[in-house]
């Protein structure tokens, strides 16, 4: 499983950050969010998919 | 029960339980709903679930911006060419157009301020959407707008130290005032000018909506407002460039920035500082549906007031249930199927923004307002995808703060009279708002 975020959409909400914390970070110095790990483990699957749904941007893909 | 009639404004301002309840019958019997309204030359689609909006949203090359953005850009056009520049009544009127191109002109006339060059975010694609997209998004990056907060503070102290206990006050215009003044910080007008800024603004939506047959007095009134906005976005620009711009305001943003490797263009300018100005209005009628919702809902202020970290899901909640745009349109590229109907290209497809936020499948009692729910799917009310609003953290964070800091001096309010809300098929919000303010 790979998280793709597609940083030109990416407008740092911060929504994805709330509903997935192991893979998504934000400071208040960001403009684009940071993916802390960019192939999770499966056991985040559930909460990856909300913060993919969630985006306001539709800026983050999960593929695999 | 009658369905939607979506393009008539009295449709809007019925009892806003008789408009849902209407809209949750097409909602259920056609969630995908050819509709043809009266006196239009054609028909288009209303998506009503929130499922299909975000595949929409999400899919740009499948749903095209460029051909009109609201329902009444698809109306019989003579019955809009007063609200449109020389140049875009020519083109419509030599005919030879075709449905989808007499929307583009409709909706670029409108847009345009009077200037044909003139590109518009609202009505263009990636990736050309994306490059004027960024420039406005220079002067509303997450950074800056975070950074903002301590100034939002002591902006919005500085207002509710104004309000009076005990006594009625229309909070639209106290509290209500906040955003306009935040805005013209934003843009870098200096604060005497603040007033006399926001007067001359306002005017460019007003001159969309006279028609000079029968007002002309008026119309001569509101174009001299609109000459001066233009004369005085130009005269701000020309200061920033000569002063070698290098402040984080709007005006010195644009003035640094680069559009096709040269200057950005005047109108697209003039039209980024309009876009700040706006938003300072939709965000006063965002901060007045909180305001109202909170004082017909007592104990859901009492939870605010024991909880404020549910400060910022009560915005949410609020935009669900009230949101200050019903629909965003766009149209189909090519033949697609959607929640098994047949799209056709060149078919105009409208978002109903009000539907999908009470979406059944969706939301649980989605007629109930509840600061406590959850926003895993969130609301269509700052639409989604390429298209949201670009001012969305902006508004989230300057109305947080605010409601944190009028929850903070007055935990309890009530309505001192009846609230008077304004709607056309396009937008709502309200004129007045008398509240009391106590505790």
């Amino acid at each position: 499983m790979k998280v793709v975020v597609d940083e030109l959409r990416c407008d740092a909400h911060g929504v994805c950050v709330a509903a997935c914390p192991e893979v998504f970070a934000l400071d208040d110095d960001d403009d684009v969010v940071r993916v802390l790990d960019d192939e999770p483990d499966e056991s985040l699957r559930p909460s990856l998919q909300r913060a993919a749904q969630s985006c306001p941007k539709a800026a983050i893909t999960v593929q695999g | 029960m009658a369905w939607p009639a979506w393009e008539d404004a009295a449709f809007y301002q019925q009892r806003p339980e008789d408009m849902y309840a209407s809209i949750a019958a097409q909602r259920h019997a056609a969630p995908l709903h050819w509709y043809e309204p009266a006196g239009y030359p054609t028909g288009l689609w209303v998506l009503s679930k929130w499922e299909h909006q975000r595949f929409v949203g999400a899919s740009p090359e499948l749903f095209s911006s460029q051909y009109g953005f609201a329902i009444g850009d698809a109306s019989d056009p003579s019955t809009v060419l007063h609200q449109l520049p020389d140049w875009a009544r020519r083109k419509i009127t030599a005919g030879g157009l075709s449905p989808a191109e007499t929307r583009r002109a409709i909706a670029h006339g409108k847009l345009s301020m009077g200037d044909p060059d003139f590109e518009s975010l609202m009505i263009s694609d990636p990736p050309r959407h994306g490059q004027i997209r960024n420039v406005l998004m220079t002067a509303l990056r997450p950074s800056l707008v975070r950074g903002l907060r301590p100034r939002i503070a002591e902006i919005a102290d500085e207002f509710i130290g104004e309000l009076e206990p005990g006594a009625g006050v229309d909070f639209v215009t106290t509290v209500g005032r906040i955003p306009a003044a935040l805005m013209t910080e934003l843009i870098g007008v200096p604060r005497d000018l603040r007033e006399r800024f926001i007067e001359m603004a306002s005017a460019q939506m007003l001159a969309i909506t006279i028609d000079p047959n029968r007002d002309p007095a008026e119309a001569k009134r509101v174009q001299g407002l609109v000459d001066d906005f233009h004369h005085y976005c130009g005269e701000l620009l020309a200061e920033r460039r000569a002063g070698g711009a290098d402040g984080d305001d709007l005006a010195s943003i644009i003035a640094r920035s680069e559009h096709d490797g040269g200057p950005v263009p005047n109108g697209m300018a003039i039209s980024f500082i309009h876009t700040f100005v706006n938003a300072g209005e939709t965000t006063r009628s965002l901060l007045s549906f909180v305001a109202m919702a909170l004082a017909e809902h007592p104990d859901q202020r009492r939870l605010l007031t024991e909880r404020p970290e549910l400060v910022a899901n009560a915005i949410e909640e609020t935009l669900r249930c009230y949101p200050l745009n019903w629909s965003g349109c766009r149209t189909a590229t090519r033949d697609t199927e959607l929640g098994g109907q047949q799209l056709r290209k060149d078919d105009y497809v409208m978002m109903a923004y009000a539907s999908a936020n009470r979406d059944e499948d969706v939301w649980d009692r989605p007629d109930d307002f509840d600061v406590t729910r959850s926003f895993d799917k969130g609301h269509q009310s700052f639409g989604y995808g390429e298209h949201s609003c670009p001012g969305a953290l902006l508004a989230r964070t300057d109305s947080a703060m605010i409601f944190e800091r009028l929850l903070a001096r007055f935990p309890d309010w009530e309505l001192a009279g009846a609230p008077q809300r304004w709607a056309n098929p396009f937008l709502q919000g309200l004129g007045a708002l008398p509240l009391r303010f106590g505790g």
